[in-house]
C-alpha cells in the first residue's frame, strides 16, 4: 500500500510545527509557482499560500500518510487559490505585502504558459516546472493520470503553436 | 520553446512573500497534549487484559486518532468482516460528523494465496440522495494496492484508512444530512495474467531517469511492456503508469475509454482479470453532530452591520462565514481590514481560531459596501457541538498585525457589549 520513500515514526509525529516551518521555506517555491498559475497578484498568491498552510496544519491529523503531504498541501493550495479567484478575495493584513520589483524573466515564455487553460497550465507548472512525476500530478489535480499526459500533450502542443504565431507575427 | 525557457517563465518565489509564509508557519498553535498517567499496577493489569483479550484485538487498527478525545463516542463501531479466495478484509470503525468520513480497515492475506491488486471505490447516500465524495486523504488506497502488500505500510501491514469529505453543494440540504449516511465500499480484486516487473527509474519513490532516458522514453517503457504482456509497476507497487499508458482496445472510442477507471482499464487491456468483486455496506449515525445555523441574521453595529451567511459546527472541523456591509459609507475600495474582528465562543469557552480570510469584492456581493470574512474554528475543547456560538467583535491597537495581537491580549480591545449570539441547528 505505501510506497516506501521514507519511514515514519507513528502517526502525526513528523508533522509538527518544526516540520511546517521547514515546509513553508521549502515548499515556498512549488506553492508561489501554482499560485502564480492562478492568480495574478502577489497579495492574492500570499493570501492563497497562507491560507493553505493553515487549513493544512488544522487537518494534518487526517494525513495518515506524511509521505503525501506536498501533495496533499497542494491540493489545498489550488483550491484556496479557485476560492480567492472566484470571491476577488484580497489579503488580510498579517504581512507588509511583498514590494518586489518585477523581475527580468522571460515573460513571453510566461504569457504563452498564461494563455494556457488553467486545467494545462497547472500541470505544466507541477511536471515541467516542478518536476513531479505524472502520478503526483495527478493525484494533487484529482484526475486520472491519463488525463494529466493527455493536458501535458495538448500543452505542449499548444505551446508549440503560440510560440510559432508569435515568431510569425514578429516576423511581419 | 525549450524546457529551459518554460523553466526560466516563472520568477523565484519573492523572498519577503517566502519570510511571511514562515512566518505564519511560526505563529501555528500546538493543540495541548493529553497527558495520561498510569500506575505500574495498571500498566501490568492492561497488559493482562490486552494478553487476554488477544493480541488481534489489542492490535485493531481504529479511527480514534483522528477524533478530539471528547468526542470519541460519535465513533461508529462496524465490524463487518468480509473474506474471499486471496484476503480478508474487516471493517473495524468510521466516524463521520456530516462533512467528512473516516473509515479504518484492515486486510490479511490468504496464507498461500495469489497476489492480487485490490481496488476500493467509496459511494454516500442519504436517504434517496446520492451524496457526492471526494477522497482526501487516503486516495493511495483508491488508487489500488497489492495484497499481500509489495511495498512497506506505514500505517502498519494490512491497516488502511480513507478520509472521504462531501461536496459542499450537498451541505446545502441539511436534511438530508440530518438522516443516516449510507456508505458502500466495492472491492474490486484484480488478478495478474501476465508476469510482473519493475520500473528502476522510480524505486527511490520518484522518477529519476538520471539523465539515461528522457520521459517520453520512460513513457516507452510501459507500452513495450505491454506489448511483450507484462506489467510494469512504478514505485514498487504501483499501476497507475502503467494504466495510464495503455492503448485505447479496439472498437472503443477514446472518449469511452478515458472515463473507465483505472481497474477497467487494467481488466480491458488483459493484463488483469477481475477475480472477485464485494459489496459491503455500513451506516453512520445520523448528524444530530452537524449544526448549522440557517437563514439569515443582521447584527446592526457602529457604522456597518453584520449579517451572518453561514456557521457549521462538528466535531472534526467548523467554519463560519460573515458579511461586513458597511452603513456609513465610509469603506474604502481597497480596504484591507475589517471592521473587526471576531472571538468566537461557546459559554465561556474560547473556540481557538485556526485561521480566516477576508474579501471585499465577492461575486454576488456589493462591491462598494461590503465585505467578507471567512474563518474556521475549533470545537475539540467542548463536550458535544454547541447550540450556540457568540461572536465577540474585537479591534486592534492602531498599527498592529493580526499574527501580532493574536500573541498579545493587551492589543485587542474587546466589544464585549457588541457580542451576539448566532443559533445553531
Amino acid at each position: 500500500m505505501g510506497k516506501d520513500i521514507r519511514k515514519r515514526k507513528g502517526v502525526g509525529t513528523l508533522l509538527d510545527k518544526a516540520f511546517f516551518e521547514q515546509i513553508a521555506q521549502n515548499k515556498a517555491q512549488t506553492m508561489y509557482r501554482v499560485a502564480c498559475g492562478l492568480l495574478r497578484h502577489d497579495a492574492d498568491r500570499q493570501d492563497a499560500m497562507q491560507n493553505a498552510l493553515l487549513k493544512a496544519w488544522e487537518k494534518r491529523h487526517t494525513l495518515r500518510d506524511e509521505r503525501l503531504f506536498t501533495t496533499w498541501l497542494i491540493r489545498i493550495l489550488i483550491n484556496e487559490c479557485r476560492n480567492i479567484a472566484r470571491a476577488g478575495q484580497r489579503v488580510i493584513p498579517m504581512e507588509t505585502l511583498p514590494e518586489t520589483p518585477a523581475p527580468a524573466y522571460d515573460m513571453t515564455a510566461r504569457d504563452l504558459v498564461d494563455r494556457l487553460p488553467e486545467k494545462q497550465r497547472l500541470c505544466v507548472i507541477l511536471h515541467y516546472l516542478e518536476g513531479w512525476p505524472v502520478k503526483e500530478v495527478a493525484q494533487a489535480l484529482k484526475v486520472p493520470q491519463a488525463t494529466v499526459r493527455g493536458r501535458l500533450m495538448q500543452a505542449r502542443k499548444a505551446l508549440k503553436l503560440e510560440l510559432t504565431k508569435e515568431e510569425a507575427a514578429y516576423e511581419t | 520553446m525549450k524546457l529551459n525557457d518554460l523553466q526560466q517563465a516563472y520568477p523565484p518565489v519573492p523572498a519577503a512573500l517566502r519570510d511571511s509564509l514562515v512566518r505564519t508557519a511560526r505563529t501555528l498553535q500546538e493543540e495541548k497534549p493529553v497527558k495520561k498517567k498510569l500506575s505500574f499496577a495498571l500498566v501490568f493489569a492492561l497488559l493482562v487484559l490486552l494478553a487476554s483479550a488477544g493480541l488481534a484485538l489489542s492490535l485493531r487498527y481504529s479511527v480514534e486518532k483522528a477524533v478530539p478525545p471528547k468526542f470519541a463516542d460519535k465513533i461508529t463501531t462496524i465490524d463487518e468482516t468480509y473474506e474471499n479466495d486471496y484476503f480478508t478484509m474487516s471493517i473495524n470503525d468510521a466516524v463521520s460528523d456530516g462533512m467528512r468520513l473516516i473509515l479504518a480497515m484492515h486486510f490479511e492475506p490468504r496464507e498461500g494465496a495469489e497476489q492480487v491488486l485490490v481496488f476500493p471505490r467509496m459511494t454516500a447516500q442519504s436517504g434517496d440522495k446520492v451524496l457526492m465524495t471526494d477522497p482526501e486523504a487516503g486516495f493511495e488506497y483508491l488508487d489500488g494496492f497489492w495484497m499481500p502488500e509489495m511495498a512497506d505500510n506505514p500505517a502498519g501491514p494490512g491497516n488502511a484508512m480513507l478520509d472521504m469529505v462531501l461536496w459542499d453543494e450537498d451541505f446545502e440540504d441539511t436534511a438530508a444530512i440530518r438522516e443516516e449516511i449510507t456508505w458502500t465500499l466495492t472491492l474490486h480484486t484484480l488478478k495478474p495474467n501476465w508476469p510482473i516487473t519493475h520500473d528502476q527509474y522510480t524505486s527511490k519513490g520518484y522518477v529519476d531517469l538520471g539523465g539515461a532516458i528522457t520521459h517520453d522514453q520512460h513513457n516507452q517503457l510501459f507500452a513495450d511492456a505491454y506489448q511483450n504482456k507484462e506489467i510494469l509497476l512504478t514505485y514498487g507497487d504501483n499501476t497507475l503508469e502503467y494504466a495510464a499508458n495503455l492503448p485505447v482496445p479496439k472498437g472503443m472510442k477514446e472518449e469511452e475509454y478515458y472515463l473507465k477507471r483505472d481497474w477497467e482499464r487494467l481488466v480491458l487491456s488483459g493484463a488483469f482479470e477481475e477475480a472477485d468483486r464485494a459489496q459491503r455496506t455500513f451506516t453512520t449515525k445520523p448528524n444530530a453532530e452537524l449544526k448549522q445555523f440557517q437563514g439569515e441574521q443582521v447584527v446592526p453595529m457602529e457604522g456597518y452591520e453584520v449579517v451572518v451567511t453561514s456557521v457549521r459546527a462538528a466535531f472534526l472541523g467548523s467554519e463560519y462565514q460573515l458579511l461586513l456591509r458597511h452603513t456609513d459609507g465610509t469603506m474604502d475600495k481597497d480596504d484591507r481590514e475589517p471592521r473587526s474582528y471576531f472571538e468566537l465562543r461557546s459559554k465561556d469557552v474560547i473556540l481557538p481560531s485556526s485561521g480566516f480570510s477576508f474579501n471585499h469584492a465577492g461575486v454576488g456581493l456589493d462591491e462598494e459596501n461590503t465585505q467578507e470574512m471567512r474563518g474556521s474554528f475549533s470545537i475539540a475543547d467542548l463536550d458535544r457541538v454547541p447550540d450556540k456560538i457568540t461572536f465577540v467583535p474585537f479591534t486592534l491597537k492602531e498599527g498592529v498585525q493580526y499574527h501580532e495581537a493574536m500573541n498579545d491580549p493587551g492589543l485587542r480591545f474587546y466589544q464585549e457589549e457588541k457580542a451576539f449570539p448566532v443559533s445553531l441547528k
